[in-house]
């Protein structure tokens, strides 16, 4: 059924190739920006994906071809392991960026223990804190009496002045003195959340998405141009927010898109494995690939239902009183 | 079904919510470790007088009695759990557990079960590290057990093993050092290292005598002996006893494992690779007399 | 300034060598294979790298043993519990057959155990039936499980409550064996 999906997808991008040559203009030139290291990162280092040329078919062929194959919107079906009694799944419509307009390409069902689960906000909350948290080092530092510089001499005498009694002029009582217990940095702030936290953190964080109508699922990444001015028209035209998050199966990103988010610094990409609490609320849309829709569940759903738990040893990353 | 689940309502809810973001997320939900207080709250003096020793906190020992010897230097000493730590533990395993793992397709009755396949249960498992010597068969549960199995324990009752061969089946209670027991708890941690399975070493002096006696089924009991006893019990608790030789099964019942063995069909000894899928076996005679005595 | 770099560098450079033993085990950076300079002499199994192949014993490589190997794999994912919900298992486990119009529902855990636990607290002065993944009318669920309790027990106050954000309805007592028994009993 997927294939399905993917195949209709490549039709409707080779009916729709005309408009989209006038659409495209020229190729804007890459510039440095903030976001540059981020495209180094997926386009750079190893070899863009070839882009295969679409071949431009009359309009009355097109016209048949969509005739005799499948009418749209396709609804399909996905076998989903582990669904629980009672629970029926939640579904989501299958869209695609080929053109500027929401084309409904069909349906998918999506599993409830992910994309449907009580929406914990407050394991949210924890999972963002911790993400903000761990990196962090505290770099407070302040002297104590034996680290000030000065001299070691009893200011006066102890008795017949007049005055306090004292025995050291950097002294925590005195001004200019040494701390007693002051911050001693640098200190990492570096602490592990529980796995089970940030696995239904990360189930609650997709459920709100969806429910919120933030979670967009297409088929590919594919635009038909590298034109910034594409991407802000098609959010714009489907009311998708400011800033979106487009998450794919693949380290390495469409030539078209890396070239065209690289300007939006509001528009980012995202392999699989990159996918957090944080950024998901960073951006107000999520859009995933059906490639990275079917792995991110898949990996979830392994973990609420693994054979033996989660091993305690690999969440204690080695780390020591300074990082 | 038309039930809604109460995330639907949840998840409803928050479609006529703004949406979710940074900025909007709710404060740490934990409660936060309350504060020692006292004394202007603060935690100068722990709430005792301004001098002296209670200020200290230097209270006399536990038990002191001025002018007095203490009462525990009175009374002779207990030693209760003198060499408790050194200790052989059987961690318990009930009838009724066993057969909640079989009914549940945790454990498959048409191969031997022994402590491997118990801790692969991911359920139950040991600790060698706090001298678990293996598990203890317990008779909770006697009463519902119905399962007909071929089943290796390291400690075990009388009416236990009654109950096992009452259904047709068999038990062997084995000794299992600790060393070997790293290996039979989690043998795939043990291959991946690299190490050869480890040979058994035979019961302490204290316990040969519980791992030779036929009435307990031992492993290094005599096998004719255990067949008497087996008959000895049945008549005891007064059941039928099943016919081991005519079972189709028989050869499952009747499968054993070396005294030096601790996998079935694998010898102490042999190296497994997990990688190229194969055995390594050796080949020098030194390593053989030492694994095969 | 650079000669007190050096030196320091030097100072806390890692150690490499410990002291030689009488294990021969040889680093991987040194040349001279077989020399006498110890590593990890304490553990047999973390010293790495000891002697050339040729003073090594031999060995036999066999793949017909590797289907007695492959018995001891665990299963990764929890296994299947048997599917036909009238099969009256001897452990009394029957498979979740809820009734149709209920409203409310008690999802099993991945095991396919009834989620109803005992919570001590106070140092075992309280005790407390906990009842987790419950879906649907909480508040009905809490209802019908209670009038059942006080019906079986007149002479205890039987209180309950629940907690709506975490979904389980909480019973004042040890009644963990009762609250499972009804449980199943009702299909959940």
């Amino acid at each position: 059924m997927l294939r399905q999906i993917c195949t209709t997808g490549g039709v409707l991008s080779s009916t729709s190739c005309n408009s989209f040559r006038i659409l495209s203009g020229n190729v804007i030139p890459r510039s440095a920006s903030r976001f540059n290291s981020l495209v180094d990162s997926f386009t750079l280092k190893k070899e863009p994906k070839i882009e295969v040329p679409v071949p431009v078919v009359p309009e009355e062929e097109v016209d048949n071809a969509l005739i005799t194959k499948s009418p749209l919107p396709l609804i399909t079906s996905r076998e989903l392991k582990y669904l629980p009694y009672g629970r029926t799944a939640r579904q989501a419509w299958v869209e695609s960026l080929d053109t500027l307009e929401e084309r409904k390409l069909g349906l998918v069902d999506l599993h409830p223990d992910v994309f449907g689960t009580f929406p914990r906000i407050e394991l949210i909350n924890t999972n963002v804190k911790w993400q903000q948290d761990y990196k962090k080092v505290n770099w407070a530092w302040l002297p104590r009496r034996s680290e000030l510089a000065g001299s070691q001499r009893k200011p006066w005498p102890q008795k017949g002045t007049g005055r306090a009694r004292h025995g050291h002029r950097k002294s925590p009582l005195w001004y200019g003195g040494g701390k007693a217990h002051g911050p001693r940095g640098p200190k990492s702030l570096y602490y592990m959340l529980p796995f089970d936290k940030r696995l239904h953190g990360l189930c609650s964080t997709l459920s709100v998405k969806l429910a919120q109508d933030d979670l967009k699922i297409v088929d590919t990444l594919d635009i038909p141009t590298d034109d910034p001015k594409y991407l802000e028209d098609l959010v714009d035209q489907r009311k998708w927010g400011v800033s979106v998050l487009y998450v794919d199966d693949s380290d390495i990103a469409p030539k078209n898109l890396a070239l065209a988010t690289d300007t939006i610094g509001h528009m980012n990409i995202m392999p699989v494995y990159g996918l957090n609490v944080f950024s998901m609320l960073k951006h107000e849309t999520l859009v995933l690939t059906l490639a990275a829709l079917n792995k991110i569940e898949d990996k979830l759903i392994f973990h609420l239902n693994r054979h033996n738990p989660f091993p305690p040893t690999a969440q204690k990353i080695p780390y020591g009183k300074f990082i | 079904m038309s039930m809604k689940s109460g995330s639907d309502w949840a998840l409803a809810l928050l479609r006529t919510l703004p949406r979710v973001n940074l900025g909007n997320l709710p404060r740490e939900p934990y409660p936060k470790a309350p504060k020692r207080g006292h004394g202007q709250h603060g935690g100068k003096l722990h709430r005792g007088p301004q001098k002296g020793s209670f200020q200290r906190m230097s209270y006399p020992r536990l038990g002191w009695e001025p002018d007095n010897m203490p009462w525990y230097v009175r009374v002779p000493m207990e030693n209760y759990y003198k060499n408790h730590h050194l200790k052989r533990q059987y961690p318990p395993l009930s009838l009724g557990n066993l057969q909640l793992l079989i009914d549940t397709n945790r454990l498959n009755v048409d191969e031997p079960i022994d402590v491997t396949a118990i801790c692969n249960t991911k359920l139950f498992t040991v600790k060698p590290s706090e001298r678990h010597y293996g598990f203890h068969l317990t008779a909770d549960g006697i009463d519902t057990f119905k399962a007909k199995v071929n089943i290796e324990v390291q400690w075990v009752s009388e009416p236990v093993i009654a109950a096992v061969e009452k259904n047709g089946g068999t038990i062997t209670v084995g000794y299992y050092d600790l060393h070997s027991l790293w290996a039979a708890r989690n043998p795939m941690e043990w291959f991946r290292g690299g190490k050869p399975i480890p040979k058994r070493w035979i019961p302490p002096e204290d316990a040969i005598e519980f791992y030779t006696d036929p009435k307990n089924r031992g492993y290094l009991a005599d096998p004719e002996k255990i067949a008497a006893e087996r008959l000895v019990l049945s008549q005891k608790y007064g059941y039928e006893l099943a016919k081991i030789e005519d079972d189709p099964k028989r050869d499952l019942l009747l499968k054993r494992k070396d005294p030096r063995q601790i996998f079935y069909d694998l010898e102490p000894g042999w190296v497994v690779n997990l990688r190229d899928k194969c055995i390594l076996k050796p080949k020098d005679e030194a390593l053989l007399q030492y694994y095969n005595n | 300034m650079l000669q007190s770099i050096a030196t320091k560098a030097f100072r806390f450079r890692p150690v490499t060598a410990f002291k030689t033993s009488t294990k021969c085990v040889v680093l991987p950076g040194n040349t001279e294979v077989g020399s006498l300079v110890g590593r990890k002499s304490y553990s047999y199994y973390k010293s790495r790298v000891e002697e050339t192949p040729d003073k090594y014993t031999g060995y036999e490589t066999s793949f017909q043993e590797w289907k007695y190997v492959e018995k001891l794999i665990p299963p990764t994912h929890v296994p299947e519990p048997p599917q036909d919900p009238s099969t009256e298992l001897p452990s009394g486990w029957r498979l979740p057959n809820p009734p149709k119009d209920c409203p409310y529902n008690v999802r099993r855990t991945k095991n396919h155990m009834i989620p109803a636990y005992l919570k001590i607290e106070d140092r075992g002065q309280v005790r407390y039936t906990y009842i987790r993944r419950v879906e649907g009318n909480i508040w009905q669920l809490e209802k019908d499980i209670g009038q059942w309790l006080q019906d079986n027990y007149p002479l205890k106050n039987i209180i309950t409550r629940t907690n709506e954000i975490s979904r389980c309805v909480i019973i004042k007592g040890d009644l963990v064996e009762d609250v499972r028994e009804w449980l199943i009993a009702q299909g959940f």
